[in-house]
């Protein structure tokens, strides 16, 4: 690969798409965007921010949150809190159990880290107890501005 | 060079199935096309701009560290129209379930995030990520194929 200077032509496409906008901001909570990614972007949520240290990710077809994220000093994600509502819209709080002998969780949770391993690989630590976790009293207060948030969409859309 | 190429293919798009994607502001075609199977130019500058179909996957997907895992991937076989999802943090590979509304576009009917599916939708359980690469198949099919023939997207 590149033998025939197609990286460096890729990279050059990078450049420009990361200089034109990749989501579109569909309101605010507080001074914090409400933005969604596009329909067909294929990834669902931002892992760099140029322009601000949080934002709180809707689904573009819905308009409902579905993630919070936030980002460093230097644009890259640090935590992201991943959604889980009950049908009601209220939040589905974080639990784990076993099944067939593997962990498994449902509900909203909290990635504390998005560490970048010794090959520069960027990706979230493995399931375990110090990563994957339930949301706490801290950031939970976004995940109930985000909550709010959806029950005013809904109530507006008129379902 | 892929970039000129799938450019080329916009200009004669085969379309697969119609009524795939919602619309949105932006985006106006419901219809899937051709060119929309497999990693997207987007997905490969998330890799860190690598072209070829294992490199994508080996930087977004597979990685050989045990300390970092990368995305999931839920990915739209397109030959039976079947959405499945590669759960990271569980190790699994199940089918994710799509209402029954057949008015809506079959992309809104499917959530799209980890979740807690029947026992007999979990198809396949893996102790490393490359098993997947190497093992998992669907009617025989082993994952580059099935990468090509799909709607790919990257999730947490």
């Amino acid at each position: 690969m590149g033998g025939n200077g197609a990286r460096a032509a890729f990279l050059a496409k990078m450049l420009d798409q990361y200089s034109g906008p990749r989501f579109d901001e569909i309101g605010r909570i507080g001074d914090v965007k409400v933005i969604k990614v596009y329909t067909q972007n294929s990834t669902k949520v931002p892992v760099e921010s140029f322009g601000s240290d949080m934002y709180y990710v809707a689904n573009p077809n819905s308009g409902q949150i579905e993630h919070i994220t936030f980002y460093d000093k230097n644009g890259n994600i640090k935590h992201s809190i991943d959604l889980d509502f009950n049908s009601d819209g209220t939040n589905k709080p974080y639990r784990e159990f076993y099944r067939k002998g593997r962990l498994r969780s449902e509900g909203s949770h909290f990635h504390k880290e998005w560490p970048i391993d010794e090959n520069g690989e960027k990706g979230r630590t493995p399931h375990d107890k110090m990563n994957c976790e339930a949301v706490n009293r801290y950031y939970m207060r976004f995940v109930n501005k985000a909550v709010e948030y959806n029950a005013n969409k809904r109530k507006q859309n008129g379902k | 060079m892929q970039i000129n190429e799938s450019k080329m293919e916009n200009n004669q798009r085969i379309p697969i199935l119609a009524n795939f994607w919602y619309i949105t502001d932006r985006e106006k075609d419901s219809t899937l096309y051709r060119d929309q199977l497999g990693w997207q130019d987007n997905q490969k500058v998330e890799s860190g701009g690598y072209t070829e179909l294992e490199d994508v996957w080996k930087h977004l997907i597979g990685f050989t560290s045990d300390k970092v895992v990368g995305w999931d991937l839920c990915f739209f076989y397109v030959p039976n129209h079947t959405f499945y999802y590669l759960d990271q943090m569980a190790k699994i590979i199940y089918k994710l379930p799509v209402s029954d509304d057949v008015s809506d576009p079959l992309f809104s009917r499917v959530e799209i995030k980890p979740q807690i599916v029947p026992e007999d939708d979990e198809v396949f359980y893996y102790d490393n990520i490359s098993e997947v690469w190497n093992d998992f198949t669907i009617d025989g099919h082993h994952m580059p194929y099935i990468l090509e023939h799909s709607v790919l997207v990257l999730s947490t």
